[in-house]
């Protein structure tokens, strides 16, 4: 199980450092291969650079919103986000649903989860 | 005998022409019926001179002349049959005046030898020898006469209401004429000779003359006793200057002449007379005509009273403007009289609050006050015809006079309704340098309270529109003033939406490092915690998790009210989402001992029209209460069953239960209910749960209701209306 998770890679895009590195910690601890990023443009950046098997975006970061970011690649690539899952604490309806329509798979309002719920879900996304 | 008859019908249609005449002078019936009344009297005339005369040379003249006569009489009887009872000729000018030149021309021909050659001698009188065109002069009469009782009888058939009753007169006189010619001169001379009754001619005809004068002022609703009235007197007065005339003529003559009688024969008497007369019956008319000649030269600056009283009534009828009003009423007052200035000035309590002026005064303006002081000082509430100020007639010298000649004013009337002084009808001197004359001030009284009720009618009106005016000011106003609210309300509404979800994710953002770092803390700790740390660490972990609940179900709860809440209705099986529902809590309640029953089967089916994970947040909320009350060796039951349409779903539980008095509040915001009664004070929840719930039902149309009995626990109860009944039930 442990050999499957290093073959994986996540990009957590996360601007509040606590959460960053928490989350970061974890899901290494599992065995993925993790990178992250802390504001818009860097996370773009990356996302065009490189590919990953999962990518949990948060909504509201500096320099470029999650969104603009979906948005941007949507234009540039036209990309699914099939590997998209929003990892957010904005619970705004609309924005959760527009960047639904963009494609992303699926978003988790990261209160309502523990870091062991946490990795539950993306070991979910993951196999499937 | 026959000189009796003469005067009695001369008089008599002669004035009967002028009475009709002068019933309306316009009407060319009228005009008609008088020229054919003054006719007959001439024709009456001349027949009787014709046979009294004694000249041969003088018989022919007046037998010609008799024939003459005939013709208009014969033209204006058919004219009349033709135009009655209307008051326009029913022809042209043109045909008019060709009937007028062949009536002209016919009666010139009669002059001359064509119709009558000579007069011979038989025994003691004269007869008249018909020439050549005797017998067509006579087919022409005649044939006009026959032609004019054709019509007559025509028009009679064919009209309709009054004008039928007019003709009937007429029909009826003209009979009645007809009739007694034939009985009483046709037959007497055609069979026996008799000449008898020959003098009684005219007389019939005038009955004829008599019904169509009738027919004419019953048409125009004339009062026929006053006409008889006034024709009574008219004759009595003829009489009277008759035969003063004639006793003054007979007395002079008679001692001029050496006392012998002036009059050797009766036609010498006869023919002064009517004279006579004719002098005094013209004498009213040429009075008037030349009074208005007169009057128009010497006395420009009379007006009649009736017209001036009409042309105002008119005038302040016609309209309900103020402004237009008082110009109107002041321009004809001042145009009439012939005054230099005139204004209307309303006042309240001492106060000018409008006027109006027309016409100039080159003496200083006058003030305010001093104005409403001579309004209020013409008005005397005790002597209602004393309520006029004239500057003539003011003795003595007072400030008030002083004030009136300072400005030139002559006259202030004060104008009043019900007892009220509302203003004053203020007038100039006169253009003419004149005093007003009493026929003036009479005039000014009988006009003033027409005046006020008038001007006050025209005020109520303008403030009422006024009113109006305000008042749609207002509203307009008001609604801008709501659109910019109801602006400001969406904004401060955009704003809510943006700072509710912004505050929410701030607050949870801190909360989720909170709540993941103490997971971490108990979950992960390398040393197995020590008590009381792992306590403290695990009440922080549920404070946090509580806080959190709370901003969801606030969040939440503003979507709700703000009607953002977004619901995606399909169908589902209600199985389905309970059965995830007690997958999720089993565990809880396993933990808490309590022994959680699922009262469904697997594969039952009921299908609502429902969004998923609200509905299962719905039971989520009920079942946690539920594990929250319900004391270690409780039990929870899950069931449910159809019910009609509908499927009730109930969580009960063996909690504390609640009060009576405490289930309506329930479903409220932050409903803080009192459990000090049960063995579980300090149960924390955000006091949103079954509010949102509620509110979640009612969005599916549904219903939720608890029963309750405090010590022996709660069932809360959900009602919702099922897709398909029975179709789908255990397919």
């Amino acid at each position: 199980m442990s050999n499957e998770k290093k073959n994986k890679s996540i990009l957590i895009v996360e601007d509040e450092q606590y959460l960053r590195d928490l989350y970061k910690q974890i899901l290494e601890e599992e065995g993925y291969m993790v990178e992250t990023a802390n504001e818009g443009e860097t996370a773009l950046e990356l996302i065009k650079k490189n590919t990953y098997d999962l990518k949990l975006l948060d909504i509201i970061l500096p320099k470029m919103d999650g969104i603009s970011i979906l948005e941007n690649i949507a234009k540039t690539e036209n990309k699914k986000f099939t590997n998209v899952v929003l990892l957010t604490n904005l619970g705004q309806d609309p924005i959760i649903a527009k960047a639904l329509n963009l494609g992303v798979r699926g978003y988790m309002i990261k209160s309502d989860y523990t870091p062991e719920e946490l990795l539950k879900e993306v070991e979910n996304y993951i196999k499937n | 005998m026959e000189i009796i008859i003469l005067v009695l019908v001369v008089l008599s249609s002669t004035i009967l022409g002028l009475f009709v005449f002068n019933s309306n002078p316009k009407s060319a019936t009228n005009k008609i019926f008088l020229a054919l009344s003054v006719l007959i009297a001439i024709w009456s005339i001349v027949i009787y001179l014709s046979l009294a005369t004694s000249s041969r040379m003088m018989t022919l003249i007046l037998v010609r002349l008799t024939t003459s006569i005939a013709v208009p009489l014969t033209g204006s009887f058919l004219l009349l049959m033709h135009t009655f009872p209307s008051d326009k000729l029913k022809m042209s000018r043109k045909e008019f005046f060709g009937l007028i030149t062949l009536f002209v021309s016919t009666m010139l021909l009669t002059f001359s030898p064509f119709v009558f050659t000579n007069v011979k001698v038989v025994g003691s009188s004269f007869a008249p020898v018909a020439g050549p065109g005797m017998v067509a002069f006579a087919v022409a009469v005649n044939g006009a006469a026959i032609i004019s009782v054709i019509l007559l009888i025509r028009r009679f058939i064919k009209s309709k209401g009054i004008e039928k009753l007019q003709l009937n007169y007429l029909l009826i006189g003209f009979l009645v004429m007809i009739s007694l010619i034939i009985i009483t001169i046709f037959f007497p001379v055609a069979l026996f000779q008799n000449i008898s009754f020959v003098s009684y001619g005219p007389l019939y005809a005038l009955i004829f003359l008599l019904t169509t004068s009738y027919a004419i002022v019953r048409h125009r609703f004339l009062d026929v006793r006053f006409i008889v009235a006034r024709a009574v007197a008219y004759i009595l007065l003829l009489l009277f200057i008759g035969l003063c005339y004639i006793a003054v003529l007979f007395n002079i003559a008679f001692f001029i002449n050496e006392r012998k009688s002036p009059f050797s024969t009766l036609s010498d008497l006869i023919i002064p007379t009517i004279v006579a007369l004719l002098f005094a019956l013209t004498f009213q008319p040429l009075r008037r005509f030349f009074e208005k000649i007169t009057d128009k030269l010497f006395y420009k600056d009379h007006y009649e009273s009736n017209d001036l009283l009409w042309d105002l009534s008119r005038s302040m009828a016609s309209t309900l403007g103020l402004d237009q009003l008082c110009k109107g009423l002041l321009n004809i007052l001042l145009s009439t009289i012939k005054i230099n200035y005139g204004a209307v000035i309303l006042v309240r309590k001492d106060v000018v609050i409008w006027a109006s002026s027309t016409g100039s005064t080159s003496l200083k303006p006058l003030k305010s006050h001093e104005i409403a002081n001579l309004i209020g000082l013409s008005y005397k509430p005790d002597k209602r015809n004393e309520n006029i100020l004239i500057f003539d007639e003011m003795g003595g010298e007072s400030a008030m006079k002083q004030s009136m000649r300072d400005h030139g004013l002559t006259i202030v009337i004060p104008l009043i309704v019900r007892k009220e002084l509302i203003g004053g009808l203020v007038l100039g001197e006169k253009s003419s340098g004149e005093i007003y004359s009493s026929e003036d001030v009479e005039l000014l009284k009988i006009v003033a309270p027409e005046v006020a009720v008038a001007v006050r009618n025209a005020l109520s009106y303008e403030e009422i529109k006024k009113f109006n005016i305000t008042l749609e000011q207002e509203v307009k106003k008001a609604t801008q003033r709501l659109r910019k609210a109801n602006i400001r309300l969406k904004e401060l509404d955009q704003l809510k939406d943006e700072f509710v979800s912004i505050a929410s994710h701030e607050l949870r953002t801190p909360m989720t490092a909170i709540k993941s770092y103490l997971w971490m803390a108990i979950n992960k700790s390398p040393q197995k915690l020590q008590e009381p740390l792992k306590k403290y660490l695990d009440i922080s972990y549920k404070s946090t998790e509580r806080l959190i609940h709370l901003v969801n179900d606030m969040l939440t709860v503003s979507r709700i009210e703000r009607n953002k809440i977004e619901i995606k209705k399909e169908p589902v099986n209600v199985i389905d989402v309970l059965s995830m529902v007690y997958e999720e809590l089993k565990i809880t309640a396993t933990e808490k001992k309590i022994n959680f029953v699922f009262e469904f089967e697997k594969g039952e089916k009921y299908i609502i029209n429902a969004d998923k994970d609200k509905i299962r947040e719905v039971f989520q909320n009920l079942v946690g209460n539920a594990l929250k009350f319900t004391p270690e060796g409780g039990k929870i039951e899950l069931y449910g069953r159809e019910k009609g349409k509908n499927i009730e779903i109930s969580v009960s539980d063996t909690g504390p239960g609640i009060l009576k008095e405490d289930q309506s509040k329930l479903f409220q915001k932050f409903s803080k209910i009192d459990y000090s009664y049960s063995s579980h004070p300090n149960q924390p929840g955000t006091g949103l749960g079954l509010y949102i719930s509620k509110q979640i039902v009612s969005l599916h149309l549904g219903d939720i209701h608890v029963e309750s009995d405090a010590g022996k626990g709660s069932i809360f109860t959900v009602t919702l209306p099922l897709l398909v009944a029975d179709a789908l039930k255990n397919e």
